[in-house]
């Protein structure tokens, strides 16, 4: 009987353990969550001179996706975002991708062979993915219209992913509006 | 039970609470693994120059701290803040490219004029708590600083009862 001290607080231990290694990355909250989205003011991809701020989306559901051509998930997700823009207009559903930690040439090369037509930005000393909690690529952030974040998923997204928080947020943008 | 197997086992039972025991406050089991490693392709390196995020918009002030003190001051904030994409690295470690842009954001902060605590504030609002290397002694933090020493004390304890006990039955 003596040792079922021990043996309790081996077994909670364990049980600690176990718990731990069945965290999924996918589903830790960003400390962001609830917060106000970081502002940014980056530099486009294509043409340096030209800048998109988060503030020049207020008011829409903001999709803004860090990526780079190196990252093998960012492929896989691709066709989502680009399903992103045809199925919802920008003005009402803004994707912005901000190129993580690569060249730009790098990244034009990427957006040619695999297409696509939306906001690209770059990020220069990474300030933009620090101030976003950035662990690795891809990470997306979904922003409400109210500028508040909404969700953040860490790896590529799904198209059901997508769908309901998008449509989630466009019910809050149209309560939001009608208030 | 012989005395040579009571003994034996009193230390099985030490080196077991030794092992949980041991107190590891940087210890990141809950660290997020990153999607995809960074790559190896010409990345720009992060530049000091880079305007910062946290400030964005805002009126600046600018630092009276000399350039040498500000690297300094921002190595040893680095010392406190983990690597995102490292395990249980610090900024201040990790070669890391991350790690290198955070290192070149804290200079930064601080150029513009914020403390050392503001600076780790403006991490942990972005990442939350588990970018601190040593969590908080509060709430969930507070788990990490207490219960290594219960049980240690509770090991010790017991450690001493079975002796007294292995004593007396000799």
């Amino acid at each position: 009987m003596v040792w079922l001290g021990p043996v309790a607080v081996l077994v909670s231990l364990l049980l600690l353990l176990r718990w731990g290694l069945t965290r999924d990355v996918q589903t830790l909250p960003s400390a962001l969550v609830g917060k106000p989205a970081p502002q940014f003011n980056l530099a486009n991809l294509y043409v340096p001179a030209d800048s998109l701020a988060l503030a020049d989306l207020e008011g829409r559901v903001t999709l803004v996706n860090f990526w780079a051509s190196w990252c093998i998930p960012c492929v896989h997700e691709h066709p989502v975002l680009t399903h992103v823009t045809e199925t919802w207009g920008q003005d009402s559903v803004a994707l912005v991708g901000i190129l993580f930690q690569d060249s730009p040439e790098n990244g034009k090369r990427f957006m040619e062979q695999y297409g696509g037509d939306w906001p690209l930005l770059t990020d220069n000393g990474s300030t933009t993915a620090i101030s976003y909690g950035m662990y690795g690529v891809p990470e997306t952030f979904f922003i409400g219209a109210d500028g508040v974040v909404a969700r953040r998923h860490a790896g590529a997204v799904t198209w059901d992913l997508v769908e309901s928080t998008v449509d989630s947020l466009l019910r809050a943008r149209r309560d939001l509006g009608s208030q | 039970m012989t005395r040579r197997a009571r003994s034996a086992q009193v230390l099985l039972a030490a080196g077991l609470l030794l092992a949980v025991a041991a107190p590891s406050p940087g210890a990141g089991a809950g660290a997020p693994a990153p999607q995809s490693v960074e790559g190896a392709f010409d990345a720009p390196a992060p530049a000091d120059t880079a305007g910062s995020g946290a400030l964005a918009g805002g009126a600046a002030a600018a630092s009276a701290l000399p350039e040498v003190e500000i690297q300094e001051t921002a190595a040893q904030i680095g010392t406190r803040l983990r690597c995102p994409l490292c395990r249980n690295q610090s900024v201040t470690e990790s070669p890391s490219r991350i790690a290198r842009g955070m290192q070149a954001e804290i200079r930064q902060l601080l150029r513009e004029g914020m403390t050392p605590d503001e600076v780790e504030a403006y991490f942990v609002d972005a990442y939350g708590p588990w970018i601190l290397l040593n969590p908080p002694a509060d709430g969930m933090g507070l788990v990490v600083y207490v219960v290594p020493p219960l049980i240690f004390l509770g090991g010790g304890l017991f450690l001493l009862l079975r002796l007294r006990a292995a004593r007396s039955a000799a």
